[in-house]
């Protein structure tokens, strides 16, 4: 794609239109709510002002009730992510090494990967029941397709003169896939790694909306189910920015890698 | 001949998988009360769709993605020429739908649950959000994309610009801009779907919620199958229409 790029010349000191642009967005945005906060144009309790938002995140973030909720959704995050990462990068070298195996289910999870997974949400709950399973299992089911289709998007794009270098020296299918597969899709991996993760931090909190016991998607339809907007709608702030940190440690976590990888390449 | 043996190797993997869960289940091994049979599962697809039930919930869904998609792709399109005639305001902003895009925005869903209550209009509103940044996107990226050298040639033939807007840079800009339409209704059936699921509203996602909470197992399956087969045939037949613009 041939894309005209044009670089600003800026003065010391000078903000890039940009920038000016983006914060003056999100601050005509922000004041627009507040306007329609506080005039009551909608019904007051539906637009709560953006101060009575930001009061209930800090009496929320120094209450008790907080911090528990937050465990339970990172605990089912983190364990989710988990398990579609073992099984998702496990099958996916086995189906990019084998290519016949491969074309075989590769449409399949494509095909899948492209249906709402909160549909299979009531399965999980049958089997794993209201508690934190059934969340783990959907965030995992969530994070797999992405993980299990980059992987074997990788595993097929390895150089062949490494397999043959391999098989020459008699390395083991075991070794094949540690010392040659793994290393070579770990490029692929990371970026397959933030993709999933990003949807088993949507699938954990759906579920949690749906039907929980515990977690930040619990306390938020908890929220709405009680009227009191202003929490419900910060705790969805403070579910965004808990998704953006994470996605943020993934990109540093990426560029860390990519700087060493690059460094043994040289 | 190739192509055969991983066509019949697949469909043959999926029948011994369902005939294993059929037994499993008749044996009880598996509990009745979680995994339906595969049979009993098909009978109530072909008694839905026989009733009318499934048609019914079908173009409720349809309807929804329908309105959402159409308004996604005024205001996509629209939008997308406005921030590609306007670079500064163009580059701006693509960054921050890229970010909105990136997050988990199907959870403001409570938020259109509390301006709309639990009705379609919530579910369409859902769906437009999700759908229509991609199509601004794609309709942003696909003119930006044109090669220069055509245009330049337009303007040699005297061509006025809005000739060579949509004699040669529109043709020009027509894949990215179908992959950025393509992903919109993908987005926007998903969400759909989802959000029907989750607020128990609408079509087919609804048909899961409410047969999962009155416990008829074999209907719920039923429902989670024409929902795989209906993504699974739209997304299929958008790569093939993609396949043709190209």
């Amino acid at each position: 794609m041939i894309q005209k790029v044009q670089t600003q010349r800026l003065l010391p000191g000078q903000i890039p239109t940009t920038t000016v642009i983006q914060g003056a967005s999100i601050l005509a945005f922000l004041i627009l709510w507040e306007i329609i906060g506080r005039t009551g144009i909608l019904f007051q309790e539906l637009v709560p002002s953006i101060f009575t938002i930001s009061g209930r995140m800090w009496n929320l973030l120094v209450s008790e009730e907080f911090w528990p909720h937050l465990a339970i959704s990172l605990y089912e995050i983190g364990l989710g992510f988990a398990v579609a990462t073992v099984i998702g990068v496990g099958l996916g070298l086995f189906l990019g090494a084998r290519i016949f195996w491969g074309d075989v289910f590769e449409p399949v999870f494509l095909y899948l990967a492209a249906t709402p997974k909160i549909i299979f949400f009531p399965i999980c709950l049958m089997l794993l029941g209201l508690d934190k399973g059934s969340k783990v299992a959907i965030g995992a089911l969530s994070g797999f397709f992405p993980i299990v289709i980059i992987t074997i998007t990788g595993a097929r794009e390895i150089n062949p003169v490494l397999l043959r270098v391999a098989q020459s020296l008699r390395a083991s299918p075991l070794q094949i896939y540690a010392k040659i597969y793994f290393p070579s899709i770990l490029r692929h991996l990371f970026a397959g790694l933030r993709l999933g993760m990003g949807v088993t931090i949507i699938g954990t909190f759906l579920g949690e909306i749906k039907l929980s016991r515990g977690g930040l998607g619990f306390l938020a339809i908890n929220f709405y189910n009680r009227f009191d907007l202003a929490s419900m709608y910060a705790i969805i702030v403070l579910i965004f920015a808990l998704a953006g940190g994470i996605n943020w440690v993934m990109g540093i976590l990426l560029a860390h890698f990519s700087r060493y990888r690059s460094k043994l390449e040289t | 001949m190739k192509k055969l043996k991983i066509l019949s190797t697949r469909y043959l993997f999926v029948a011994v998988a369902l005939a294993a869960i059929e037994v499993l289940v008749s044996w009880e091994t598996i509990s009745p009360l979680i995994v339906s049979r595969p049979t009993a599962m098909g009978l109530a697809l072909f008694q839905g769709i026989g009733s009318g039930e499934i048609l019914r919930l079908f173009l409720i869904t349809m309807e929804e993605v329908a309105i959402a998609f159409g308004i996604s792709v005024c205001l996509g399109i629209g939008v997308g020429y406005l921030f590609w005639r306007h670079e500064r305001w163009g580059v701006a902003y693509e960054t921050l739908l890229g970010a909105i895009f990136g997050s988990p925005i199907i959870l403001v869903y409570p938020i259109f649950l509390v301006i709309f209550g639990r009705t379609p209009m919530a579910v369409i509103a859902m769906g437009l959000l999700a759908g229509c940044i991609p199509i601004i996107l794609g309709m942003r990226d696909g003119l930006l994309g044109v090669n220069p050298t055509l245009v330049r040639v337009g303007r040699s033939l005297n061509l006025s610009r809005s000739v060579i807007f949509w004699k040669i840079q529109l043709p020009a800009a027509a894949p990215t801009i179908f992959s950025g339409l393509r992903l919109g209704f993908t987005y926007t059936l998903v969400n759909i779907i989802g959000v029907e699921f989750l607020v128990e509203v609408g079509g087919l996602g609804k048909m899961v919620s409410a047969t999962y909470f009155r416990f008829q197992i074999d209907s719920m399956y039923a429902g989670i199958v024409a929902i795989i087969l209906l993504t699974s045939i739209f997304i299929s037949l958008s790569y093939k229409l993609q396949r043709k613009i190209k």
